[in-house]
């Protein structure tokens, strides 16, 4: 039985699945399946036809429509992109050719990516009112950098990036082991 | 009223190893050591403080893979061996180091004298049962205690609702079991937030979660107090954000004051550094030399290599584990007054999260800073309080609504550790066997309700009741495979590359099982001696209840 137990292994049967994950504020994973493969269909489809069309992914930022399109790498199924905070996003694979349309095949989750620096939106209620420089004089009373620029008036605006909070990025934590980020591609554009 | 408040917030947590199948297993010598420098001294401490008449009003999260694992007769009788093996070779040490190493001679004894202290607490003080200790000094008051997630799964990166809920659901459930009651609070693991959560964690009746820093610093609208006062998501529960400083303190490889030189040097360590022949007796069967948590050196030196460390002089450390706790104290109280003025007269909470393995562990001076720190901000509790965030909820103070940024307190502060180069292949797995968890428990979770009294109907793939007994064991040890296979301590390990060959096969293997018992299940041709030998070996959540995988539809109309 114990045998049994450890020769156990699953092939995961072929389905239809896009994903997408989030990484940080600026990547994102996304990685799909088919069930079948669609080049065979587009084949017996299309035939000769279908030749100039190639497998691809892209993705979409959905608050300003911008579409990023990247050629699927033959037999992957995953790729990592790069993406802004604060955005939602959308990620597709389907079929590209020059001057033709998308054909979409699988379309993902939508994902949010985080902010990755404070609101500029003060809250409304009295209590919780904060303007940019009294939030920053706190931040800096709480151990945070100073904001890099900030305007006389009640309308200052908090720099972004360089004074984002450290956070835990900055401690050393389990110091017994070493992260390290293995070296990964990126997208190729096509 | 004091000038601010003190909520420390220690996570205790390991994943749940258990190894029947083996005499013995290396990677059962975490929960091992963990309860010899971890568990014992900090309920050691505890009870000598409340001896003293304080209250120090700690927040202890015990993960239920950790509750389960230090309630596994199993594991129990093997942590007994563990004990009296390390027991046996620290009294030979103490004749060897003598004779031949007389500067080691005050660590040994040192070390000889905690083991006997852990095994008297361990077999008369509290009879074996850690769990009921904890219980103990949370009904007396001691402390808090919280859940988190039951296989400490990344929670943003769990596919679906019902598998969060899941997991969330089971923690409660496993909570109940454990203390009689639902917990107050819920440590999100490795402080993972994205949007939604909330949701989830107030439909489990927790009142509160606990955040990293920027959750709250990043949130929407910004926060009047920052991370000094706890905020609340639209739908009501509140989140404790992370205060940087206590972390730095502590934390920080450079500063913080592990690294001190009179600390007891993690790595060095008697398993690697004594003749093999003295130490076989001692080892697993397979004669390989491992930390066996007996040191005789101290850090000496941030740049001093491993070779020329001196020998450790535990007064000294204990000395200086003092004068830290008096620093840390007498810097909190500095935070406070400082904050206090910035937020324009509120009184500032300080949350300080942390591993509780750091301290006693990795810190091995750690429990006994603890233990000073909490002597030290009773005599000072005219300025400075110790308090939990469930004290905090009581108090009632107006909390600033907001919606938290996606955030954890991994490095980076989102999700890199768990969705790297390294590890992304296993989400897809994970994924795909999420997904198949609800469809099975839409299809057959029906023959559970049936069982616990609801109007059966169609969905009810068995008839016979033998079969339906199997099938309902069946779909129990599915969703334990899921739990299992979603702990984040395998891609962590697979990321940082410790242990990452066993994380690696430990995630397959709950995989594979999951999936040879849901095709069982769906074919209607269960093997019940694998079903047995697999439930037998993840035996954990004997009270699960799988329904809670069921999509909402089908819950709703089974009136769930």
């Amino acid at each position: 039985m114990a045998r049994q137990l450890e020769g156990l292994s699953h092939q995961p049967p072929a389905r239809d699945e896009a994903r997408l994950l989030p990484q940080s504020p600026r990547v994102l994973f996304f990685f799909w399946s088919f069930a079948r493969d669609p080049r065979e269909t587009l084949r017996r489809a299309l035939g000769a036809a279908g030749g100039r069309l190639q497998l691809a992914v892209r993705l979409v930022d959905l608050a300003g429509d911008e579409v990023v399109t990247y050629a699927a790498a033959p037999g992957g199924q995953s790729i990592w992109f790069e993406a802004r905070p604060a955005h939602a996003y959308r990620a597709e694979v389907g079929f590209f050719a020059e001057g033709a349309p998308f054909v979409r095949l699988l379309s993902s989750n939508v994902v949010r990516t985080a902010p990755d620096s404070p609101s500029q939106v003060s809250d409304e209620e009295p209590g919780f009112r904060t303007t940019a420089r009294d939030f920053a004089q706190m931040l800096a009373a709480s151990g945070f950098a100073e904001p890099a620029s900030e305007s006389a008036g009640s309308t200052a605006e908090l720099a972004a990036a360089d004074d984002s909070p450290p956070n835990s990025s900055t401690l050393a934590r389990r110091s017994h082991s070493s992260f390290t980020l293995g070296a990964g591609s990126r997208r190729e554009n096509l | 009223m004091p000038a601010g408040f003190f909520s420390l917030i220690l996570h205790a947590h390991l994943p749940f190893v258990r190894h029947p199948e083996h005499r013995e297993m290396l990677e059962e010598d975490w929960l091992f050591e963990a309860i010899t420098e971890v568990y014992l001294p900090l309920l050691d401490a505890l009870a000598r403080l409340r001896s003293e008449g304080s209250e120090p009003r700690l927040t202890l999260s015990l993960s239920p893979t950790l509750c389960e694992m230090l309630a596994d007769d199993l594991l129990r009788a093997r942590y007994s061996l563990h004990l009296d093996n390390l027991l046996a070779l620290a009294a030979k040490e103490l004749s060897r180091t003598f004779r031949e190493e007389p500067q080691s001679h005050p660590a040994a004894r040192f070390n000889y004298e905690n083991l006997r202290a852990a095994k008297r607490l361990w077999e008369e003080t509290y009879e074996r049962d850690l769990v009921r200790a904890f219980g103990a000094l949370r009904d007396a008051g001691a402390l808090e205690i919280i859940t988190c997630a039951a296989t400490h799964a990344v929670l943003p990166l769990v596919s679906t609702i019902e598998a969060r809920r899941a997991q969330i659901g089971v923690a409660v459930a496993n909570y109940r079991k454990h203390f009689g009651r639902a917990p107050r609070g819920i440590w999100l693991p490795e402080c993972a937030y994205a949007a939604g959560l909330e949701e989830l964690i107030a439909e489990a009746g927790v009142e509160y979660f606990v955040a990293e820093s920027h959750a709250v610093l990043n949130g929407e609208p910004r926060p009047r107090y920052g991370v000094h006062a706890p905020v609340r998501c639209a739908n009501g529960v509140a989140a404790f954000a992370r205060d940087l400083e206590t972390g730095e303190q502590v934390w920080s490889a450079s500063v913080g004051y592990p690294g001190d030189p009179a600390y007891r040097e993690f790595y060095r360590d008697l398993g690697w550094d004594a003749p093999l022949e003295h130490l076989r007796p001692h080892l697993h069967a397979d004669g390989r030399r491992r930390n066996l948590g007996i040191k005789y050196h101290r850090v000496t030196g941030r740049d001093v290599p491993l070779s020329h460390k001196q020998p450790y002089d535990p007064r000294a450390a204990a000395a200086r584990a003092r004068q830290h706790a008096r620093h840390f104290v007498d810097e909190r109280i500095r935070q406070v007054v400082r904050l206090r003025d910035a937020l324009g007269g509120r009184a500032p909470v300080v949350v300080a999260p942390y591993d509780a393995e750091l301290f006693g562990h990795w810190w091995f001076e750690g429990v006994q800073f603890l233990e000073s720190v909490f002597r030290l901000l009773r005599e000072r509790r005219d300025v400075i309080e110790t308090a939990t965030p469930g004290d905090r909820l009581d108090y009632e103070e107006p909390m600033q609504t907001q919606r938290l940024a996606t955030s954890s307190w991994g490095e980076g502060g989102h999700f890199k550790v768990w969705l790297s180069d390294e590890n992304a292949w296993m989400y897809p797995l994970q994924h795909a066997a999420e997904a198949r968890m609800t469809a099975l428990a839409d299809r057959f979770g029906a023959a559970i309700g049936h069982q616990h009294g609801e109007t059966a109907t169609n969905e009810a793939a068995v008839d016979e009741p033998r079969l339906r007994g199997l099938a309902t064991r069946a779909l129990k040890q599915c969703a334990r495979e899921l739990l299992l296979a979603q702990s984040s301590d395998w891609a962590f390990q697979i990321h940082g590359g410790s242990t990452a060959d066993y994380a690696a096969a430990r995630f397959r293997s709950h995989v594979a099982r999951f999936h040879a018992l849901a095709d069982g299940l769906e074919r209607g041709e269960l093997d019940e001696p694998l079903l047995a030998e697999i439930e037998r070996r993840d035996n954990l959540f004997d009270e699960i209840d799988p329904t809670v995988y069921r999509s909402r539809t089908e819950a709703d109309r089974h009136g769930v």
